[in-house]
């Protein structure tokens, strides 16, 4: 190494230390006034969800609570609950504080939005007034069909998720299952849909899944059932389907369980698929591999959930690699692991048998 | 030729404005102008953050090697945008600017204006002159976002920094406040500042190589040919190095 190799190593490493020690420093005298502010406005707000309630200037102590939730006050004279929830999930991955009044009935009392870091969300809210407003009087029910005309469904759908965090931290709602329906019911179905009710059927979770959450897959053969179910990006209608694959990675068919849309909202952009559609594209996935499958047609009509049925559809096709991987590589590498530690122990007893022989 | 300091300064205004005659710094500049106080944040904050890299940069420009000039431009201009960020959140009549901002503040760490100046003037001048040529470039981009803001809001909004104008309510045009409008009073004002600088004896832009470039004369390099000689001398230089 010269000189002139390490000298812009160095340089760089100095002015990124001394940039470091400076956003250190103007961070220590920032932060208490930031925190500071931001706890005001916290205050402020709960003023706002709950006029006439009173409340101790601490908040209370949290246990176990969701990353969404990060400080409660209860009301002393038992009005209900003010949560104040801070949600990262938005269309931009930015902050938005909330701060929720829940009555004793777990109803919404009052919301506001304290904290909004994207840019996106005022403009887009601002036809609809304040928009904490609109879920005033929802229980957790009622949130995920709850309208407000809010077009950023990313960030409308963190602040619902937020929200219904807030119902059950409080007991007022079940947390939300992995998969909306029981393992047994769902076993019932794939073999159903696997053309035979006595086959021996083995569950894989798929918990990376983005889509397809269980496969069904009989020993020894290579043909699975995905099951696939997902969100639509408008609104929250759910979809829920098997797909059987043949041993060749190919759709052999494709099984509708659950169909569920919100009436169609052109004024907001939301146009959900017709029910004709779906058919017409789950019809369309049948003998598509992984590579085929891509040039379905998705343009026609309610694209984006279209878009969504189809990666969930090539999903469940990329899940073979994984239920039907070979053991063998598995099998090898252990083999190797234990001959290379076997291996180094014996060299370290016979070295250490020579060292004592000398 | 030795320029004085008063040029420097106010070559950013409008003969080298870097909106309207450089074309640098077209997103914020689209994107921030569809109000005054949007525009008037991200001048400031740019013109705080154009000026101190500026300085700092031309400080550094002796001890900084060439090969990894454009991280450390970076990283000092990042450090100087989170300053702003911070001081931002914590001083509570600028929150609601720094709301407003959203995304387009820490993208001015990627301003081509800000690395722009820094490559083709401070890591070549002093100090002093760095700092006025940060100034007067910020100014000329708030200029150009004040001209910008004022006619979209005004004529698109019929208000003038969120106070609405009450005669202008029934004629205000619309689209002047959205993107296609952004575009097109872009391209207005460009006219506009062309037809000055013409007026006022400024070399009409013949082309769009090195030599049409209203910064040539900084750069240093006044045709392409020369430019070409440099990329052929650097390469011989690098494959020198490698043997």
């Amino acid at each position: 190494m010269t000189k002139k190799n390490i000298m812009p190593v160095v340089v760089l490493v100095v002015i990124c230390i001394v940039v470091a020690a400076i956003l250190g420093i103007v961070n220590m005298i920032t932060a208490p006034i930031i925190a500071e502010k931001n706890n005001e406005a916290i205050k402020e707000s709960l003023g706002k969800v709950m006029p006439d309630g009173e409340f101790d200037p601490e908040p209370d102590p949290l246990r176990n609570a969701p990353e969404t939730i990060s400080q409660i006050f209860t009301e002393k004279n038992g009005k209900g609950t003010v949560v104040v929830l801070l949600t990262k999930k938005g269309y931009t991955g930015k902050n938005i504080g909330l701060t929720v009044a829940i009555d004793t009935e777990g109803k919404i009392t009052g919301m506001v939005i304290t904290q909004n870091d994207e840019s996106i969300v005022p403009e887009e809210l601002k036809p609809y007034g304040n928009y904490g407003d609109l879920y005033v009087g929802a229980g957790a029910s009622d949130i995920a069909t709850l309208e407000t005309g809010a077009t950023v469904s990313y960030t409308e759908s963190a602040i619902k998720n937020a929200v219904t965090d807030a119902f059950v931290y409080l007991g007022f709602a079940q947390p939300k299952p992995e998969i909306p329906r029981s393992e047994e019911e769902l076993l019932s179905l794939a073999k159903d849909f696997y053309g035979d009710g006595s086959a021996k059927l083995k569950t894989v979770k798929m918990s990376d899944g983005k889509y397809v959450k269980r496969v069904y897959k009989e020993s020894g053969s290579k043909s699975y059932i995905a099951y696939a179910f997902i969100y639509s990006r408008y609104g929250t209608p759910e979809f829920e389907f098997l797909i059987h694959v043949n041993e060749d990675g190919t759709v052999k068919n494709v099984k509708k369980i659950l169909w569920k849309v919100s009436d169609p909202k052109p004024e907001w952009g939301y146009i959900p698929p017709t029910e004709e559609r779906v058919d017409e594209l789950f019809n369309s996935f049948i003998s598509k591999d992984s590579e085929t499958i891509l040039s379905v047609d998705v343009k026609t009509g309610a694209t984006n959930t279209s878009e969504r049925l189809r990666d969930a559809a090539a999903e469940a096709i990329e899940c073979g690699a994984i239920v039907n991987a070979s053991k063998a590589p598995r099998v090898i590498g252990i083999v190797l692991l234990s001959f290379a530690l076997v291996g180094t122990v014996a060299v370290v007893v016979f070295k250490k048998r020579r060292w004592s022989v000398k | 030729m030795k320029k004085s300091k008063l040029f420097i300064f106010l070559k950013g205004l409008i003969m080298e404005n870097p909106v309207l005659v450089l074309v640098l710094g077209t997103c914020p500049t689209l994107a921030q102008t569809t109000s005054v106080i949007n525009a008037l944040g991200m001048g400031i904050a740019a013109t705080f953050v154009l000026a101190c890299s500026n300085i700092v940069i031309s400080a550094l420009r002796k001890v900084i090697p060439d090969a990894v000039r454009i991280p450390c431009y970076i990283v000092i201009i990042a450090t100087f945008v989170t300053v702003v960020q911070l001081v931002m959140q914590a001083i509570p009549f600028l929150v609601p600017v720094y709301d407003l901002m959203g995304v387009f503040l820490p993208l001015i760490v990627v301003n081509c204006i800000i690395l722009g100046r820094a490559e083709m003037f401070a890591r070549k001048n002093g100090v002093v002159d760095s700092a006025l040529d940060g100034l007067g470039m910020g100014c000329g981009f708030l200029l150009a976002l004040l001209a910008m803001s004022t006619i979209r809001e005004v004529l698109g909004k019929a208000s003038f920094a969120g106070f609405e104008i009450p005669f202008l309510v029934e004629y205000k045009i619309p689209i002047l406040a959205q993107a296609p409008g952004g575009f097109l009073v872009f391209g207005i004002l460009i006219a506009v500042v062309n037809k000055i600088g013409v007026k006022k004896g400024a070399e009409k832009r013949k082309d769009f190589s090195c030599e049409g470039c209203p910064s040539a004369a900084i750069c240093g390099k006044t045709s392409c040919s020369e430019l070409q000689e440099l990329t052929e001398d650097i390469a011989e230089n690098v494959k020198e190095e490698n043997a």
